[in-house]
């Protein structure tokens, strides 16, 4: 079963704003599927579009070979835990729980039985007979999942279900849904702008941009190896810098040389081979001169203080490491790491970051600000990825922010 | 606690135009129908009874019923009527709604003699309407759109209409329509995303409507004047009829105050039947 739900080719516009442009997808039965985006990069366009709520202009939606595109809402083998959560204020907990079972005049013993089950596993017994007015959001969201859920759906929907609630609250409730659906087995379709939820709760994500699928693949092979520089800034936290291919090695690693970063401007950097794997969606071969982007995520580097010798980058021993120095800008602690602001070459703009996590307090040697420090990196750490010139050409640590746009 | 005392002061206005022109009157009319009646008309010496034992009259039955009918009739068919309008109102943006709602307004700020007047031209024998029909043989010459119980229920829903359209516009203004997409996607049909969620959704506004049209439609004399016959005289027409013709005061105010306790008995009854359900699901808990 690797295309239970299927979206083949859906455009969908609003006026002249193509929400979704073109997006197909294979969906495997029983997983967890994230559709990871900005807000406005069609992301929920293309879940209401599966739910039934809009009608694409082109294309079609496919549950088990089943081609459901042109059915109402009621009449799909889906249902949908909102943003909102949009349950029935006239209703009791039970009674809400209980909606899709009354639809279909289901005898009162079997839908006291279902409901009695659901609540035992959203742990919502004692709230049966309340008002959904009186419950907390955390209780709102299970009588939400509860209700989406009694009718066995083949395809739970997900809509920001955990964007209205506090940070301590969401990580619950998403260690809950994630036991939900290892106990229900359904196959959920997660819609989100939070690169953690994704990353944490599902075996695949595609992220969305500008109504494209951008890219998709399991959730390490995103975090790992993304494919363009959006995915790469948008998922996680990226240093970009730009970079200008010198040298192809014998062992297929490629030497790069990153211009403008002051004392370090001749240091060459080993990059792994673009032909391995995925690591590189280059549609064509790199050329010598040609200019790319080398991306390091902060938590690959190796920080410290420069010794009395500052090691440039080359061969030590058999291995190639990647060295750089700059200076430390600023530290932020956050408890379990501190970030690491790093200045290179002479451009204020041009700081990059690195975190390291805090294992003990007493082991780390104290960096101090204002002074030399050397970022060091194995060669597999890092890799290139196509120069995009309309992203303009912003270098240095570059991190997304809840609204989705870039700051630095 | 002096500042309470000062915010209190602030009421005072309103207090005074409530006690002067709600309370006293009423007050006034609760006492007359204890009063003795003079032949002269106006009230005369001393108290009786009379004027209450007058009202326990088989004639008023079939009234009574015949009003009651009458309001629920008009009434129902102000909600049917005024439900889509409310529901379209409310899924406007912008100017569109702005217009609608003062297409609703501006007729409920013009004088219900105008209404009735312009409603008598156009519902004449001799009127536009009434030659259009006639033309298209819908009616005979001999039948008359005025002067029955159809033109009064007409008349009723005319004038009324607006009293339940705004209720109703302001509870689906702040319905949220979401829930009808929920609805939809557990598996209701539009029927019964309405009839489950969305009716239940604006009750208080349904409510709110119906008492709005029902209670006003009680006391309007006027329209059955105007454009009923003899066979459509309602309770309210008995009122004026003491009050005008027979010049009984004290009859006119026990049948006033009869209407009044009934509305009351039923209000109160319902308030107290809303607060024992309330109790009951606070006991689920």
């Amino acid at each position: 079963m690797d295309d239970f739900l299927r979206f083949e080719n859906v455009v969908k516009s609003f006026g002249a704003n193509r929400a979704v442009d073109g997006v197909s997808l294979s969906i495997k039965k029983g997983e967890v599927f994230a559709l990871l985006g900005p807000s406005g990069c069609g992301k929920t366009t293309l879940l209401r579009v599966c739910a039934g709520f809009e009608m694409p202009d082109a294309g079609r939606v496919f549950i088990n070979g089943q081609d459901i595109t042109q059915l109402p809402p009621e009449k799909r083998p889906v249902h949908t835990v909102f943003q909102q959560y949009a349950l029935f204020p006239h209703l009791s907990v039970y009674e809400n729980i209980a909606f899709p079972l009354r639809l279909r005049h289901v005898p009162n013993a079997e839908v006291k039985k279902e409901v009695e089950k659901m609540l035992d596993m959203t742990e919502l017994t004692d709230h049966a007979g309340k008002k959904t007015t009186k419950l907390s959001g955390g209780q709102r969201q299970r009588v939400a999942i509860a209700r989406a859920l009694i009718n066995r759906p083949q395809v739970l929907l997900l809509d920001e279900p955990l964007a209205a609630l506090d940070l301590k609250l969401r990580q619950r409730m998403l260690a809950e849904l994630d036991w939900i659906h290892d106990e229900v087995g359904i196959t959920f379709l997660y819609v989100t702008h939070d690169q953690e939820e994704a990353l944490g709760i599902s075996d695949r994500i595609a992220v969305m941009h500008n109504g494209k699928i951008e890219q998709f693949g399991t959730s390490d092979g995103i975090y790992e190896n993304p494919r363009s520089r959006f995915v790469a800034s948008f998922v996680g936290r990226m240093n970009f810098f730009e970079a200008v291919v010198r040298q192809f090695l014998d062992n297929g690693n490629i030497l790069v040389q990153v211009p403008d970063t002051g004392v370090n401007s001749d240091a060459m950097f080993c990059v792994p081979a673009p032909t391995n794997g995925a690591k590189l969606a280059f549609g064509h071969r790199l050329a010598v001169g040609e200019k790319v982007l080398l991306c390091i995520r902060p938590e690959k580097f190796h920080i410290g203080a420069t010794g009395t010798e500052t090691p440039l980058s080359g061969y030590h021993g058999d291995v190639f490491r990647n060295y750089l120095t700059g200076r430390l800008e600023r530290e932020i602690y956050y408890g379990s790491e501190s970030r690491f602001f790093v200045e290179i070459g002479e451009h204020e703009d041009y700081s990059i970051m690195a975190t390291q996590l805090i294992y003990s307090r007493a082991n780390t040697s104290p960096l101090k600000l204002g002074e030399s420090v050397q970022l060091s990196w194995h060669v597999s750490d890092c890799l290139l990825l196509p120069m995009d010139e309309s992203q303009g050409e912003v270098m240095g640590a570059e991190l997304f922010t809840e609204e989705g746009e870039v700051g630095a | 606690m002096t500042f309470r005392w000062k915010e209190g002061l602030l009421t005072l206005p309103s207090l005074g135009m409530l006690v002067g022109l709600v309370g006293v009157p009423t007050l006034v009319i609760f006492i007359t129908a204890f009063c003795a009646s003079s032949p002269t008309g106006g009230v005369g010496q001393g108290w009786s009874f009379r004027a209450i034992e007058s009202l326990f009259q088989w004639m008023y039955v079939p009234i009574i019923i015949k009003t009651l009918l009458y309001s629920a009739i008009a009434t129902l068919l102000c909600i049917l009527i005024g439900l889509p309008v409310a529901y379209l109102m409310a899924r406007c943006q912008g100017r569109l709604r702005n217009i609608l709602v003062l297409a609703i307004v501006i007729p409920f700020w013009t004088n219900m003699l105008v209404h009735l007047s312009a409603w008598k031209m156009v519902l004449h024998p001799n009127g536009a309407f009434g030659k259009l029909l006639l033309y298209l043989g819908v009616i005979g010459p001999n039948d008359l759109l005025l002067y029955n119980p159809q033109a009064v229920i007409l008349l009723f829903v005319y004038i009324f209409l607006p009293f339940a359209i705004i209720p109703l516009y302001a509870t689906i203004e702040k319905f949220d329509f979401r829930l009808l997409e929920s609805a939809r996607d557990l598996g209701a049909t539009s029927w019964q995303a309405l009839s489950q969620v969305f009716l239940p959704g604006i009750w208080s506004g349904i409510l709110s409507a119906s008492i709005l049209v029902f209670v006003p439609v009680l006391g309007c004399y006027v329209v059955p004047e105007l454009v009923g016959d003899a066979n459509s005289v309602l309770y309210s027409n008995k009122i004026a009829q003491r009050t005008f013709q027979d010049r009984n005061l004290p009859e006119a105010a026990a049948l006033s105050s009869a209407l009044l306790v009934g509305m009351m008995v039923v209000g109160l009854g319902y308030l107290y039947w809303e607060r024992a359900k309330r109790r009951q699901e606070e006991g689920h808990e």
